[in-house]
């Protein structure tokens, strides 16, 4: 991320009160276009695909004037989706980047674990 | 039970964030200078007094509550204080009584914060720890004992878990090697951690040991991956966290050593869609959905779940999801257990669970006490019928390593024995090996 951004998360180990963590989806390419390669090699494209995507969405945000109102950006998964914990006005805004299908928010959940 | 937090409104003291806060209580400790730091005044604790008390709620205190002797009305109302962030944990014995609350606080210098994510589900057993490993009969009908006879316990099959970790040196895993990570919750540290494995809270070594326990496991031959990805406070978890446990997971998946072994990945999690808030709920399910897609349609996992412990008529996601395998829980005499959830899927509108799984009273490993001595107890729930079911399928990956996804789940499912039960309850009936 952008120099504000990395300093703001040196900094601080919680992000400021008015960001949250919200799920960017991204393209990916679909399953039937991997159909017939091994496990490891999947990985490396489809980890790739979102190390790109990423990438392209934080120089997105960056050409936006942006980067001050993002606290950090998740390290890319195999996964679909980036982790971004920003304001509320950068997630509405990112709707509007070209690799992004859509953003939601990312609440911690409980789960129903049972005690004994 | 419900919960809401009061707080004074950070701009009455500057705005800081909680380490900050921290940080400034050792230095407050130091200079005696108690004007930077928010705390438990006389005036924010008479104030809740004067709002709270005529509501209904007890009684106000600045000393830890929940004496044993407490009537059960005391109970419901208590004021756990929390000195250090000038708040109060206010537990309200409805709904009702908080709205009237936050009505009251609203134009104050009070924040009231509704916490309803913080209550757990009920205990369905009774706590009892045994020191030693009681004999364990998995029934005739489970196969198990004729698989073990036989040299099958599940050797050549990856399964992984995600739960609240495992203490690898339980006497259970001394002699097993199990790749763990723990996945931290705090932005900071969202990192992997490549540690021994550990469970502070006991669940995720009860589950371990009921898939690959030495002596206790339906197939204690599998390659175990397990990563801790649920905080034993408040069993609470994120679906950031779940990915970036799962995506090191499929990396493993790749490794020379495990690119043609079946996976099975066991997760005795969900959450209840009402809990999370509606303009979350959404996407966060197609998050989950394209996140547990891509294991089954790219990578071939079989994803097995507990279907939830919240009773009949009710389910959680993503048990409910068709990628899944979603597992009920029955008792050794083939009854559905009372707080086995069950339904039909509001996607697939198939009837849910797929299949069943002993999961009541359950002796498994839990942990270990002060002395290194190893424990054990009897759990219930579906979070012990999935592993059996997840076991059950590597029982038979493990004979056939062409098993695989949807191979597997219907070999699994054709091989289930019928039961007397609605399938709303228990599926095709019960996992077996045959």
């Amino acid at each position: 991320m952008g120099t504000e951004t990395d300093k703001m998360a040196s900094i601080y180990s919680v992000p400021p009160t008015n960001m949250a963590e919200f799920i960017v989806r991204i393209n990916r390419p679909s399953s039937t276009e991997l159909a017939g390669i091994d496990r490891a090699e999947k990985y490396k494209l489809l980890k790739a695909n979102s190390v790109k995507r990423r990438d392209e969405i934080k120089a997105w945000i960056k050409t936006q004037g942006l980067d001050a109102e993002v606290f950090k950006i998740e390290e890319p998964t195999v996964f679909n989706m980036l982790f971004i914990t920003c304001t509320p006005r950068v997630a509405t805004q990112l709707e509007h980047a070209d690799p992004v299908v859509s953003v939601s928010r990312s609440p911690e959940f409980s789960v129903g674990l049972t005690k004994r | 039970m419900h919960s809401f937090i009061a707080l004074i409104k950070k701009s009455k003291f500057e705005t800081m964030n909680l380490e900050t806060l921290l940080v400034n209580d050792k230095q407050r400790s130091r200079t005696d200078n108690n004007t930077l730091f928010p705390k438990l005044t006389d005036e924010f604790t008479q104030k809740l007094t004067e709002v709270l008390i005529p509501l209904g709620f007890k009684r106000v205190t600045t000393e830890t509550p929940m004496e044993e002797d407490a009537s059960d009305d005391e109970q419901l109302s208590n004021f756990i204080p929390l000195n250090y962030l000038g708040a109060y944990v206010v537990n309200s014995p409805n709904e009702q009584k908080i709205k009237e609350a936050e009505k009251l606080f609203d134009e104050s210098d009070y924040d009231i914060i509704s916490d309803v994510q913080l209550s757990l589900p009920k205990p369905t057993q009774s706590e009892r720890i045994y020191r030693r490993r009681k004999q364990i009969n998995w029934p005739t009908e489970s196969g198990v004992h004729e698989a073990h006879r036989n040299g099958i316990i599940g050797k050549g099959v990856l399964v992984g878990v995600l739960d609240t970790g495992c203490d690898a040196d339980h006497i259970q895993f001394r002699r097993k090697q199990i790749d763990f990570r723990y996945v931290p919750l705090h932005y900071r540290f969202k990192k992997l951690r490549d540690v021994r494995g550990f469970d502070v809270d006991g669940h995720g070594t009860h589950v371990c040991g009921i898939i690959a326990g030495q002596s206790i496991g339906v197939a204690p031959g599998v390659d175990l991956m397990v990563a801790s990805v649920i905080e034993s406070e408040t069993y609470r978890t994120s679906l950031s966290r779940i990915s970036i446990a799962l995506d090191w997971m499929i990396f493993e998946f790749g490794t020379e050593d495990n690119r043609d072994k079946p996976i099975i990945i066991n997760m005795s999690l969900g959450f209840v869609p009402e809990l999370i808030p509606k303009r979350d709920r959404d996407l966060l399910m197609v998050g989950i959905r394209e996140l547990i897609s891509t294991l089954v349609e790219d990578f071939d996992v079989l994803p097995i779940v507990a279907i939830g412990n919240d009773r009949p008529g009710n389910m959680c996601a993503p048990e409910y999801f068709p990628e899944t395998l979603s597992v009920g829980a029955i008792d050794s005499k083939h009854k559905p257990a009372p707080f086995s959830g069950g339904g039909f899927s509001p996607i697939s509108r198939e009837p849910q669970p797929d299949i069943a799984g002993y999961g009541v009273n359950i002796f498994s490993s839990v942990g270990r006490d002060r002395n290194n001595r190893t424990l054990y107890t009897e759990m219930s729930g579906t979070s012990m019928a999935a592993p059996y079911g997840t076991e059950i399928a590597a029982l038979y990956a493990s004979v056939n390593t062409n098993f695989r996804r949807d191979i597997l789940r219907r070999h699994l499912l054709n091989t289930a024995l019928p039961l007397q039960a609605p399938a709303d309850r228990v599926g095709v009936g019960l996992a077996r090996f045959t």
